[in-house]
């Protein structure tokens, strides 16, 4: 909310002085009225920093007083010819509560400062206004409408603290255009094996001005499918569909979930208490969950309603019973750590005729008061060496590959290492960074077995190894490796001494 | 005294420099700054809204440009994410970091967030500075290197951290782009002396001075001005100005002649006495002049003293998003507190006004390479400004001694601990502590530690005792003794006892090494409680911790393998020890792990459960007191009901609809009590209509969630001021007009404050503890309900009762078989 606008220019007599603001008597005391109002500080106080020395001119200066925060930057035009002194320094700043976030104000002031520097370079917009007859300044009597630059002023403090933008004409080459662009932090970093959710009908916002891929994949984003699969449906390229993915997060219509599996364990966090004291919460969940009929039903589900579907497809009159608050209750004060959702439906299948366990999870992971116990998978004897020898390591066998391929590469055939090498390129364009260097290391597994080395035989387990330092969950293994995560444990534990760690 | 801070983002005091700026009749002086070059472009600001990858991506981007790379966060050795995508993203990334970070460009900024060579600018800009710089010193104008300071010249920088007299003693803030310059200056009183006097008459001179400072508030002034000074109500406030006074307030208008004459003369003796020509005078000429120069200079004549004002400037540049957090942390715990110390001192002594004329005098005589040594050698003023700038700017604690005369220490409260699990898109420090064994007793929080919580050292016992030798203070013998003895797993209260100390001297030596960082006060380790793996462990350690925990503990599991036994299906600790003469190691396992953040304590918390049978029974027997009370007009009864009512009211205004059984009572009444009718039967129509459509609205996944997620919530509990019943029942069998209540009627619910439980819930209370068989649980029942609040955990039920923990054991388990306690498990 901006407080108040005011204009400031340094007269060569009577310094800093206040031309124009708004409201009148923000800045400066005004003629008794009904409507003047009391300055919000003391404006002699900072005059200092709204009009400072020339050096610290053409560079955004804040300055916090009497609890709020006046935002300026001041502007210092040089001339010998057109000014007395030379310099023509003024000022518009724009006053906020001082608790307020202010960047956005920031770029708006900086604006301000550039578009009124043009119009004064130009045709002298602000220094001829005060040599019109009968200019009334603030905090004289009578001030007002009359004066342009007041009129500016007032149309922007309405229009950006009501609509947050404003489009003004001054004349016929110049329009001034602002808008609060609010500062929001950069997004998570999104992988491959997120589930995005949509906190918003994406569907009915978009326009076909959107960005392709970002069209192509909003029918994929239902809170099942991850973001490579969204990808491989949406027939998207999958660095695309991330950037799509983190910018749809950046402007926060969107969350990650994991991967709902039935393998996997959750667990109440402390938030739990809070859900079972909000009765609104608890509501919302309950219609959220239910369905008519699940596996664990005790009645088969009527041929008719197509069984599967989403509830939401199904027409309002069919009538289910919710299932009970202190179910649900008791259902999720049964989640714990070491116990996966399969069992945990097993010892509850009673209480699961109509709740759809995803749904049932899911709630809560995105409530905030469940948590995904994620499995680390950890060598137990720490690999000697860290990521630097690592990449050496790669480098070195890389370079032998080269000077392998190199006789191979010249007698024509296609070696069947450079087709995989093709598929693996291919592959590697999906999945950026990191991967690119786990997948050549694939593709070089099966010469570098042959070679019998002992540097390259443990070269050939890297892209297994570089897992293993407790910073992967297998979720993140098993989208890189495109294994189930079953695969991947036998992998793994055959690779040698490997724990699993749940957190 | 646990900190608990509301934030838990990791620490980043982004702090450049210090400056201290003093104003004599002189006029304003930089005196000192710390350290010698400060770097505006250092990048300190590495956004810490997001832990590992995304910082290590935008840090590398911003070291990419700068020259010194970032050296302040550990955190930017983050391996994934951002930074090994493609060059499409990084474009992104980019993009968005300039839109987060909102820098300024200097001409071509035109707000469509493109503007993704801040970086770039910034250091042209700053280049250009030090070119300027390097230009100015060749082309022979005699400035030396420490006349610019942060990319401005000291004179001009002197003036403008200078702040007039209406923020003496208040904080003041001034950015220049993104650097903060925030300080708390002070000032002498209006004679110039700094003894702070009980003022009876008003003296001439004074008034001169503050005139120019606080253009109208000379009527405040002719009240007793330090006192308003000292109190929180602003006197920069405008409200006594009108418009009358200002049409004949002098101020305005002397600023022409008055001013210049001032500024001259201020230029000559400036000249005279620094002896150096002056830079300033080529522009500007009289516009910056204000009158507080003419003020120090008239009312300077007649002082004992000529320092009219210091002021110790902080310089900061805090990331966008974290500006207010940043600038008011490090106001609040380190500017004010520094002021302050050093304004004791100058008025005790005159300590800064000193030291100040010592550097001054250094700074003419001196060779420009060694001086800053050597005023470091020579003055114990400038060596506090040091050592609160190499301790903050890292995020440790500062000592400082002031004067040689006292000892401060200065620090930025750190988070000890988190309630919160990381999520995907909200990533929090990891390594922090999670639990919320810090938060419950929040009464108890502040005013003392609490005697049943351990001692967690959070270094190493030798490494303690050696800082505590080379230490050398009075406290030293006590703390080494309790290091030496401390035990985690052993409470305050029992180590007093132990160590034969007054509970109060232990906790005065606990509170002091949590002050300092090196112990945290804890839950008591025990064998029979479960540890998990914390979910917000952090990881990346795990290499070097694992070496470390090698050399400790070489004999037992490796540190994965421990990780590997306690992230299994939680168990009590000891149930890992493979003997009993393991015991002590396993248990300095744990106080090792649990100091490292790695593992935490799984507690449970507990919620009475009413069961439908005993909301029947508890109904019935109210209807028929209330047949009773109708009977026999009794007005007791009445009362009772009518304290009901409130609470059944109070229960619907909170927003708790479509209870058939919250509205139970009222339907009691409403048959039984014809008089009340028209009051009560009012809420249920409505009620019960709207749960129907509610209900039977199916919601498609998309619109469910149609709103962005709610900030996480509020620290845990914050719902007990209300009071809340949740009555679980399904709406969707209607209510009959029943004469007896039968259970069918009810769903089970909690009741989630005990300890404030309205009537019917109290009733429910007695009624469960009368069916309880067993004599002991009847007997115990309303002590342990206490606990059953849903925060506090049920392990403390045992140290805090003094009752043995199998005890305890025996009687929850009891409870749990009678369904008349829910449990659930975290930390």
């Amino acid at each position: 909310m901006i407080k108040s606008i005011f204009y400031t220019r340094f007269h060569p007599e009577k310094g800093p002085t206040v031309l124009h603001q708004v409201p009148e008597g923000s800045v400066i005391p005004c003629p008794p009225s009904p409507t003047a109002q009391t300055p919000l500080f003391d404006f002699a106080s900072i005059s200092d920093y709204l009009i400072p020395r020339r050096e610290f001119c053409d560079r955004l200066v804040a300055v916090c007083v009497n609890r709020h925060r006046v935002l300026g930057y001041p502007v210092c035009i040089h001339d010998d010819t057109r000014y007395e002194r030379n310099e023509f320094i003024f000022n518009f700043s724009i006053v906020l509560e001082e608790d307020v976030e202010y960047s956005a104000y920031a770029s708006v002031v900086r604006k301000l400062a550039r578009l009124f520097r043009n119009l004064e370079e130009q045709g002298g917009f602000l220094s001829k206004e005060e040599g019109m007859e009968g200019l009334v300044i603030a905090g004289m009597e009578g001030y007002g409408g009359r004066a342009k630059v007041y009129a500016l002023c007032e149309m922007i403090q309405q229009d950006l603290n009501n609509y947050c933008e404003c489009m003004i004409p001054i004349d016929e080459s110049n329009t001034l255009n602002l808008k609060l662009f609010p500062t929001r932090p950069p997004p998570a970093p999104v992988h491959g094996w997120h589930v995005p959710l949509s906190t918003v009908r994406l569907s009915s916002l978009q326009t076909s001005a959107w960005d392709l891929t970002l069209q192509k994949i909003i029918p994929h984003i239902n809170g099942v499918n991850t973001v490579v699969r969204i990808a491989m449906l949406a027939d998207t390229d999958f660095a695309l569909t991330r950037k799509a993915v983190s910018h749809l997060l950046y402007y926060g219509c969107m969350i990650l979930l994991d991967v709902f599996q039935f393998g996997a364990i959750y667990a109440p966090t402390a938030d739990i208490g809070a859900f079972f004291a909000d009765d609104k919460m608890q509501e919302e969940c309950r219609r959220y969950i239910a369905v008519p009929y699940t596996p664990f039903s005790e009645q088969p589900p009527p041929l008719t309603a197509g069984f599967g579907g989403e509830p939401s497809t199904l027409a309002p009159h069919v009538t289910f019973a919710l299932p009970a608050r202190s179910t649900l209750l008791h259902l999720y004060s049964t989640l714990r750590q070491g116990l996966t959702l399969k069992n945990w439906c097993m010892e509850h299948s009673a209480d699961l005729g109509n709740i759809d366990v995803r749904r049932l999870i899911t709630f809560g992971v995105i409530k905030g008061f469940l948590y995904r116990v994620h499995r680390y998978a950890i060598a137990a004897k720490p690999y000697p060496q860290d990521a630097s020898t690592v990449e050496e390591e790669l480098r070195v066998m890389k370079q032998r590959e080269k000077l392998w391929r190199a006789p191979a590469m010249s007698s024509g055939w296609m070696t069947p290492t450079e087709a995989e090498e093709r598929a693996v390129a291919a592959r590697d364009a999906a999945l950026p960074g990191q991967d690119k260097r786990h997948a050549s290391d694939r593709g070089s597994k099966s010469k570098t077995d042959a070679k019998q080395e002992g540097m390259e035989t443990k070269g050939a387990d890297l892209p297994l190894a570089r897992f293993l330092d407790g910073t992967h969950c297998l979720d993140e293994i098993c989208a890189e490796l495109r294994l189930s995560e079953k695969e991947v444990t036998g992998k793994l534990t055959g690779f040698g001494d490997v724990l699993f760690v749940h957190r | 005294m646990p900190q608990y801070t509301h934030s838990t983002l990791p620490p980043n005091p982004s702090l450049l420099a210090i400056l201290l700026v003093i104003k004599s009749r002189i006029g304003p002086r930089l005196v000192f700054h710390y350290p010698q070059n400060p770097s505006p472009t250092q990048s300190h600001s590495t956004s810490t809204w997001h832990g590992g990858s995304t910082l290590s991506s935008t840090s590398s981007d911003s070291s990419g440009d700068d020259d010194s790379p970032s050296s302040a966060s550990g955190t930017d050795s983050g391996d994934d994410g951002l930074a090994k995508d493609g060059g499409g993203t990084s474009r992104t990334r980019r993009t968005m970091r300039s839109m987060r970070e909102s820098e300024p460009d200097d001409e071509d900024d035109d707000d469509d967030g493109l503007g993704s060579d801040n970086e770039r600018n910034r250091e042209r800009r700053a280049s250009g500075n030090s070119r300027r710089a390097v230009e100015d010193r060749e082309s022979g104008r005699g400035e030396r290197a420490w006349e610019r300071v942060l990319g401005n010249a000291t004179d001009g920088l002197e003036k403008l951290l200078s702040p007039p007299r209406g923020f003496h003693k208040r904080r003041w803030e001034v950015s220049l782009e993104d650097l903060v310059f925030l300080g708390y200056p002070v000032f002498a009183n209006e004679e110039g002396g700094w003894e702070k006097r009980k003022r009876k008459r008003r003296m001439g001179k004074g008034s001169e001075e503050d005139s120019d400072g606080q253009t109208g508030d000379k009527r405040d002034h002719n009240d007793d001005l330090d006192a308003k000074k000292d109190k929180e109500e602003s006197i920069l406030s405008p409200r006594s100005i009108t418009w009358g006074e200002m049409q004949s307030s002098p101020v305005q208008r002397p600023m022409s002649a008055l001013a210049i004459t001032e500024q001259n003369a201020y230029r000559t003796s400036g000249q005279d006495t620094q002896g150096k020509p002056s830079a300033a005078s080529q522009s500007y000429s009289s516009q910056g002049a204000t009158s507080e120069k003419s003020a120090s200079i008239a009312s300077g004549n007649g002082s004992m003293d000529d320092m009219t004002m210091f002021n110790v400037v902080f310089v900061l540049n805090p990331p966008a998003l974290e500006h207010h957090v940043r600038v008011l942390e490090m106001y609040e715990n380190v500017v004010k507190k520094f002021s302050k110390a050093l304004k004791f001192e100058q008025i005790r002594s005159g300590y800064v006004w000193t030291e100040a004329k010592k550097i001054l005098t250094m700074k003419l005589q001196a060779k420009e390479n060694i001086l800053w040594p050597r005023i470091l050698i020579t003055s114990p003023l400038a060596r506090s400004i040091a050592e609160v700038y190499d301790s903050i700017s890292v995020s440790k604690i500062a000592h400082v001694s002031i004067a040689g005369a006292f000892e401060t220490s200065l620090q930025i409260p750190q988070a000890v601990s988190t309630p919160y699990v990381p999520t995907l898109t909200e990533r929090q420090m990891p390594g922090l502590w999670l639990t919320t064994a810090t938060m419950i007793d929040d009464d108890d929080i502040d005013t003392a530690l609490s005697p049943h919580s351990a001692l967690l050292l959070l270094e190493d016992k030798e490494v303690l005792l050696k800082e505590i030798e080379g230490d050398a203070k009075q406290l030293s013998a006590p703390l080494a003794f309790l290091i030496r003895e401390n035990l985690p797993t052993k409470s305050l209260q029992k180590m007093s006892v132990i160590l034969n100390i007054s509970l109060s001297d232990i906790q005065f030596l606990a509170r002091h090494l949590i002050y300092w960082r090196r112990a945290r006060a804890v839950p008591p380790l025990h064998q029979k409680d479960t540890y998990i793996v914390s979910p917000n462990a952090d990881v990346r350690r795990l290499g070097t911790a694992a070496e470390l925990y090698a050399q400790k503990f070489s004999a037992l599991p490796s540190l994965p393998r421990m990780l590997q036994l306690l992230s299994g299906t939680p168990r009590p600790y000891g149930a890992f020890h493979p003997s009993k003469d393991h015991r002590p190691a396993y248990m300095e396992i744990l106080a090792w792990l649990l100091r490292g953040g790695w593992v935490t304590q799984l507690r449970t918390f507990g919620w009475v459960k009413v069961s439908p049978g005993v909301k029947a029974a508890v109904a019935t027997e109210m209807m028929k007191e209330a047949a009773l009370s109708v009977t026999l007009a009794d007005d007791d009864v009445r009362d009772v009901r009518k304290a009901e009512d409130v609470s059944n009211d109070e229960r619907h205004s909170n927003g708790t609809e479509n209870n058939s059984s919250e509205e139970w009572p009222s339907r009691s009444h409403s048959i039984m009590s014809p008089q009340l009718t028209g009051l009560l039967t009012a809420p249920r129509p409505d009620s019960d209509a709207g749960s129907i459509s509610s209900d039977r609205t199916a919601v498609p996944v998309h619109s469910q969630i149609s709103s962005p997620l709610p900030p996480r919530p509020s620290p845990l509990g914050a719902k007990d001021d209300v009071e809340f019943l949740t009555s679980l029942d399904d709406t969707d069998d209607p209510l009959p007009a029943v004469e007896v209540p039968t259970r069918a009627l009810y769903d089970a619910s909690l009741i989630l404050s005990p300890h404030k439980a309205n009537t019917e819930e109290s009733r429910w209370l007695a009624h469960i503890r009368a069916s309880f068989a067993d004599e002991e649980l009847r007997e115990l029942w309303p002590m342990l309900y206490k606990y059953f609040d849903g925060n506090r955990a049920l392990e403390e039920i045992a140290p805090r009762e003094g009752m043995k923990r199998s005890r305890v054991g025996v009687l929850i388990n009891k409870l749990r078989e009678a369904d008349c306690l829910m449990v659930v498990r975290h930390w």
